[in-house]
């Protein structure tokens, strides 16, 4: 009776009842969850889009992750992530995975292959070119998005097993400067800082950064600092960070250089200098005083669009910190000069003192969240372990180690990704094989690219979708677990090597990139020699070898379980370091790693930009991040309908209210945006973030690279995405 | 299995394995939350609301740089569907004294005093807690009508197509109250979001101190308590990203179908008893029959598609619970009495014999009464929601129009027709006292209210980008094919034929004056359909700016 009156009174009006339940949430070990999601265990692994490296608490459900919190007490993220990290999830579950290997076929249809004939065609196809043509008319693109132990057998066995002389990562995109500004300055490439230092600084420098989009993470730490710090940013655009800032510095793009050499000048003629730092531990200071005497006070402001009393004003402002960090990440990298840049950054710390002490440092953000890694162990660039292919005791040293014949290591360096690119281009490079990144969107001048690309006997991509731009070019695809369904380490931003954990099951017939390398050893003949090289434990262990006595020497980690208890371990930690701190920077004693342990002050005279605005392209074309849910080429973050609620689903061009008012455009309207590249249409979005005379194109639309220009830094190869010069004009009406 | 296909068989075992996951995984005593204080104690209020306090948001606008965790925890923590969101980061921009300026404006429900989405739910399915202020949605008693989604000034109520009902932020209340700071609280890495305790009598005598946003709706509205404090000066000429780049909101079919519809009906009623008055007895007897069953079936037909609208459709019943406060609840109610009267006026027409319920003028009068009621209920309903297409004068003006004009059509035609079938005879008098009139009356309604409907586009001329300007913009933009046809059936079926029909009545054979004014009538009405079509799809919904 009473049951029957409730349930007449629900019918009426119910206050519970299945739907409330349905979001009910309860307390749980990991704070208050989703009672429908509740887990019965939960995974730890570190994040794997950029390279901040924050940890993930994966929550599984009868062996099924269901979602996902940032770990509480990790050093890096302290319990946070942003869109991308929360979002981990979604893209493994895309309709598009490749679940299994698709070969071209006569027809030019891409069709679904057994592995077996997937991995013969891969044989067979790169022997015969190099047959004919030679072993290095194959070569390969890595990246920076897979373990640190999957890029080493990637590099070993391309290189060693295969006979490959050419290969290289994505990380060319985006680290390749700071890399080489670090080797040729400090004699290896060592980021220098801890995350912590962000909290301990007095005066923070941002050039050519927007962490507030592109590392929100990291931007954390800048609001944790108690020293209520001068944030000083230094970007032609008024970014998230440049708004967060005590002082921004719209400077003219690629200016900074003469900048920097101008803070440089105006610290000296101050006598702001560490003279006791730059006598003990720096060679090279007396000519670079000389050289910036050069530059007139007067030049460096009109070089850089800055008043005399700005410059003036951040001289004094970088002079009155005591711990004084610099941080640079792609506006300074993707530059025609960056590696001068980015070393004139590092003089500038140098100068003052300002490295190895809590909250300095001459600091380089990196990109992709296994960047480092690619940068000490891909094989590309550096022999394993950022060693030498030139130098004959390291080759030996590593033959031994690796228990290889010497003779397998080529004995000269391999060709940049944009030299790679050329020698396909003139026939000489006739097979590609390109593992998780997606060239096809993300390299600078696209069109021309894709075109090159069909000079190629032999494409073969490796990824986790098989609809990328660069996967639908391919003659055979490879179908790669991904992220969260594999094991592996990577080393974040400031040299902290965390984990991967398989948390998820690989859909269909998907392999993890280490079990498609060790049985492309096997299909090529070459499985012998890589017969220690069981699991990626079993490679981490070998590329420990590989680190002792080096800078990043990490022979002190004894496996997975003591990185995954520790909450990530920074390198180096030599055996037998104990105990030791869980936020360590470089250079506490003054110590580089060049020969004479001191540190290099590197310095050119600035060059002309490679393509300067005219009268027929007025406009300076910015690339950079859109926001902070997109990630690169979108193949991960557009597969998430959370993240694309938080970005433009239409590609836009960001233009000042004055110059879009003289081309009488409106907001939102349709125009065309053109340099001497190509041609696109997209919606203006008139701003006044960006200045008059310039133009700001997010990277992540496809089209953004039909007009970025192929120049490139002289020493790293990195290319120049962050300035061309372009045009905008009005759509008509009837084409909007 | 040769030594090959043995070893992919391998590495597809080791990839499908997931024993590891046994061997590392961390177990939990889930069910308890770890002891000791959660974090972010400083994020929340240490004591309960005390008399006249509630909960409530306060964003630190110089801490919030866009990066938009808060939207993503919300989703995750709250376990909500894939695509579903309660929150959102707008991005509004300008230029200020130093120079320009671009700020990320993160919002959720604004826990107002004055719920516009409590008062106009139909079935009481929002309740204002007392203790805690927290404007929470029973889900159990919703019926997926969606109103709230039109009143709600922010845009907060999300409907789940999926659950047919309405998700809406909480405040996390459940997490508060075990003194856990709600997801978006937790999750800024920047702690630009926290809960205060708010003096309700503050927020009443100046509400214009909270939600204070540029192009944030007036907050009079609704009394919002989200309080956004900036050491920047937000000037209310800043714009926002989706200033110039929107679009269409959804089309809400049987709401389209049911206000035409019924207005067609209470118009049928209208123009009927116009008519009648003027006929001769015998023709009356001929035609009011049919002129009340036509009006009465158009009616019924009207409510039974509105049904079609509900996520819950069996729950209907429930729509009268809101009657205090809910415009919606009183055209519901309005309408079933109007359909009640326009039955029993009906089976007395046909079926009873003259007076058998009530005086036939009296019957007629309270559907007639009822009817406009209710047609008046359709207009506080859309009016109610603060949208500015739907603002009274035009709506007011384009729901009765349709109604005279539909009604006017639909007694021509349906005259016309029933004299062709059962009195052929009295054809020529039936055109010549009913079917010219009307057209006549026909074309000058359809004239004006083309007219009328067609000077929003005056505002495309308006430099300021306002909601009639968006409307205008969408229905010239995106909305084109619609519009198009809109004017095309309204002026074509509505005004030229008519006249045309006018002009050449006396050389047209009956058939040929069927065929004509089926015409005339169909196009009429597609006209209208696409109208209210138009009016749901280019209406610009009040939101925060995004």
């Amino acid at each position: 009776m009473v049951n029957t009156m409730k349930q007449f009174k629900d019918l009426i009006y119910q206050k519970t009842g299945s739907l409330t339940d349905e979001l009910a949430l309860v307390p749980s070990a990991l704070g208050v969850l989703p009672q429908r999601l509740l887990p019965d265990r939960s995974g730890r692994l570190v994040c794997g889009f950029c390279s901040t490296g924050c940890s993930l608490d994966v929550h599984i459900k009868d062996g099924v992750p269901v979602n996902l919190t940032p770990t509480k007490g990790y050093p890096v993220n302290i319990g946070e992530a942003c869109p991308k990290g929360w979002e981990a999830l979604t893209p493994l579950k895309a309709f598009d995975r490749a679940v299994t290997p698709y070969v071209r076929k006569g027809h030019g249809r891409l069709e679904p292959a057994h592995w077996d004939a997937a991995l013969r065609i891969f044989t067979s196809r790169f022997k015969d070119i190099q047959s004919r043509y030679g072993n290095d008319s194959v070569a390969f693109l890595s990246t920076g998005q897979i373990a640190t132990e999957e890029m080493a057998l990637l590099g070993t066995l391309a290189k060693f097993g295969m006979g490959l002389v050419h290969g290289d990562g994505n990380t060319r995109q985006c680290m390749a400067s700071a890399v080489v500004a670090y080797k040729q300055a400090f004699g290896f490439d060592a980021p220098p800082y801890t995350y912590q230092d962000l909290e301990e600084s007095d005066v923070i420098v941002f050039i050519g950064a927007n962490p507030c989009i592109a590392h929100p993470i990291m931007w954390q730490r800048v609001c944790r600092n108690k020293n209520n710090p001068t944030i000083i940013v230094i970007d032609p655009r008024t970014t998230e960070t440049a708004m967060a800032a005590t002082r921004h510095y719209a400077l003219k793009p690629k200016s900074d250089l003469v900048l920097l050499y101008g803070l440089a000048r105006g610290l000296i003629e101050r006598g702001w200098l560490d003279a006791d730092f730059i006598a003990g531990h720096t060679t090279g200071f007396k000519e670079f005083r000389a050289h910036v005497k050069m530059l007139t006070p007067d030049h460096i402001s009109r070089a850089t669009g800055l008043s005399e009393a700005q410059i003036e004003q951040c001289v004094a402002l970088i002079a009155r910190g005591k711990k004084v960090s610099f941080w640079w990440t792609m506006g300074v990298n993707q530059g025609h000069e960056a590696v001068r840049t980015a070393q004139a950054i590092i003089n500038l710390a140098l100068m003052t003192g300002n490295i190895g002490r809590p909250g300095t440092g001459a600091n380089s953000i990196t990109g992709q969240c296994n960047a480092m890694g690619s940068r000490l162990f891909s094989n590309t660039t550096n022999l394993l372990g950022g060693h030498d292919f030139c130098n004959a005791a390291h080759r030996r040293k590593i033959a031994a180690i690796l228990h290889m014949d010497e003779a397998r290591i080529p004995a000269r360096n391999s060709l940049p990704y944009n030299q790679i690119i050329e020698e396909i281009a003139v026939g000489k490079i006739k097979g590609l094989w390109i593992i998780a990144t997606n060239p096809a969107h993300s390299w600078v001048g696209q069109q021309e690219f894709r075109q090159i690309l069909k000079n190629l006997e032999f494409l073969v991509v490796q990824d986790m979708y098989h609809t990328t731009q660069t996967a639908q070019m391919a003659d055979l695809i490879l179908p790669a677990a991904c992220w969260g369904e594999k094991e592996g380490t990577m080393i974040n931003s400031e040299r902290r090597i965390g984990l991967l954990r398989k948390v998820a099951k690989a859909p269909g017939l998907a392999l993890a990139d280490f079990l498609i390398f060790q049985l492309i050893a096997h299909y090529w003949g070459c499985g012998e020699l890589f017969k220690d090289w069981q699991s990626p434990e079993a490679v981490f262990q070998i590329l420990k070898e590989i680190s002792r006595g080096t800078p990043c020497d990490f022979t002190g980690i004894h496996d997975y379980a003591m990185i995954e208890s520790s909450g990530g371990i920074q390198w180096p930690l030599p055996e037998g370091t104990l105990p030791w701190d869980d936020q360590r920077r470089l250079f506490a004693d003054g110590q580089f790693f060049t020969d004479d342990r001191k540190a290099r002050f590197m310095f050119e005279v600035p060059r002309p930009v490679p393509e300067d605005v005219c009268g027929q392209y007025p406009f300076v074309l910015l690339t950079g991040r859109g926001t902070s849910a997109q990630w690169h080429t979108q193949t991960r973050t557009a597969k998430s309908p959370i993240l694309r609620k938080m970005y433009a689903r239409e590609v836009y061009v960001e233009i000042n209210p004055e110059d879009a008012c003289k081309l009488s455009i409106r907001d939102g309207q349709w125009v065309y945006v053109s340099t001497r590249r190509g041609e696109i249409k997209v919606r203006a979005l008139v701003i006044s973030s960006v200045q008059q005379g310039h133009i700001f194109l997010p990277m992540h639309y496809e089209v953004s690279n039909h007009l970025t220009l192929p120049a490139f830094d002289p020493y790293s190869y990195q290319p120049s995405y962050k300035m061309a010069a372009a045009r905008v004009a009005k759509v008509p009406y009837y084409y909007a | 299995m040769d030594n090959e296909g043995i070893l992919v068989h391998q590495a597809f075992e080791e990839q499908q394995d997931m024993t590891a996951v046994e061997r590392f995984a961390f177990k939990h005593d889930f069910h308890q939350l770890p002891s000791g204080a959660g974090p972010y104690q400083e994020l929340i209020p240490k004591t309960m609301p005390g008399p006249g306090q509630q909960y409530a948001f306060e964003v630190n606008l110089d801490q919030c740089t866009g990066c938009k965790a808060c939207v993503t925890a919300c989703h995750n923590e709250n376990g909500l569907e894939e695509d579903e969101t309660w929150r959102s980061v707008g991005l509004i921009h300008g230029v200020g004294a130093d120079g320009p300026v671009i700020q990320h404006v993160t919002g959720a429900c604004h826990h107002c005093l004055d719920p516009a989405c409590m008062n106009g739910c139909p079935v009481k399915a929002y309740t204002k807690d007392l203790a805690t202020g927290v404007v929470e949605h029973l889900r159990d008693q919703c019926i997926g009508c969606q109103y709230c989604i039109f009143k709600c000034p922010y845009d907060v109520p999300k409907y789940n197509k999926k659950k047919g009902i309405v998700h809406k932020c909480d405040m996390c209340i459940s997490r508060l109250k075990v003194g856990q700071a709600p997801a978006c609280v937790r999750a800024c890495p920047n702690e630009a979001i926290r809960i205060t305790l708010v003096d309700t009598a503050v927020v009443r005598q100046d509400p214009s101190e909270f939600v204070r946003i540029p192009q944030a709706p007036d907050s009079r509205y609704t009394l919002p308590t989200t309080r956004y404090v900036t050491d920047k000066r937000l000037t209310p000429d800043m714009t926002s990203m989706d200033a110039a780049v929107f679009e269409p909101e959804g089309p809400h079919m049987p709401l389209v179908v049911m206000l035409v519809l019924t207005q067609l009906s209470v118009g049928a009623f209208f123009v009927e008893g116009l008519v009648n008055h003027t006929l001769q007895d015998g023709l009356r007897a001929l035609l009011m029959p049919v002129h009340v069953l036509a009006g009465l079936a158009f009616g019924l037909l009207a409510l039974g598609a509105s049904i079609f609208h509900l996520g819950r459709p069996l729950y209907a019943f429930r729509a009268l619970l809101g009657l205090k406060t809910s415009w919606l609840s009183r055209e519901i109610l309005a309408f079933g009495v109007f359909a009640f009267l326009a039955f029993v006026y009906a089976v007395q027409i046909k079926y009873a014999p003259a007076g058998f319920f009530m005086r036939e003028d009296i019957l007629a009068g309270a559907v007639l009464a009822s009817g406009s009621f209710a047609v008046f209920a359709s207009v506080m309903v859309y009016r109610d929601t603060h949208r500015v297409l739907w603002d009274t004068p035009m709506t007011t003006f384009k729901f009765f129009m349709t109604a005279v004009l539909l009604g006017t059509v639909t007694v021509m035609a349906v005259s016309l027709g029933v004299c062709a079938v059962d009195s052929p005879q009295n054809f020529v008098n039936v055109l010549r006292a009913v079917g010219i009139p009307l057209a006549g009356v026909m074309a000058a309604l359809a004239l004006v209210k083309i007219i009328v409907e067609a000077s929003l586009f005056s505002h495309l001329r308006d430099p300021r980008m306002t909601p009639l300007k968006k409307s205008a913009m969408l229905m010239s933009g995106p909305l084109r094919p619609w519009t198009t046809q809109r004017f095309i059936y309204g002026t074509v079926g509505g005004v030229v034929l008519p006249l045309l029909f006018l002009a050449m009545k006396d050389y047209l054979t009956s058939s040929w004056v069927l065929a004509w004014v089926g015409v005339m009538a169909v196009m009429t009405a597609a006209g209208e359909i696409m109208e209210r079509y138009l009016f749901f799809r280019a209406v610009v919904p009040l939101k925060m700016p995004h």
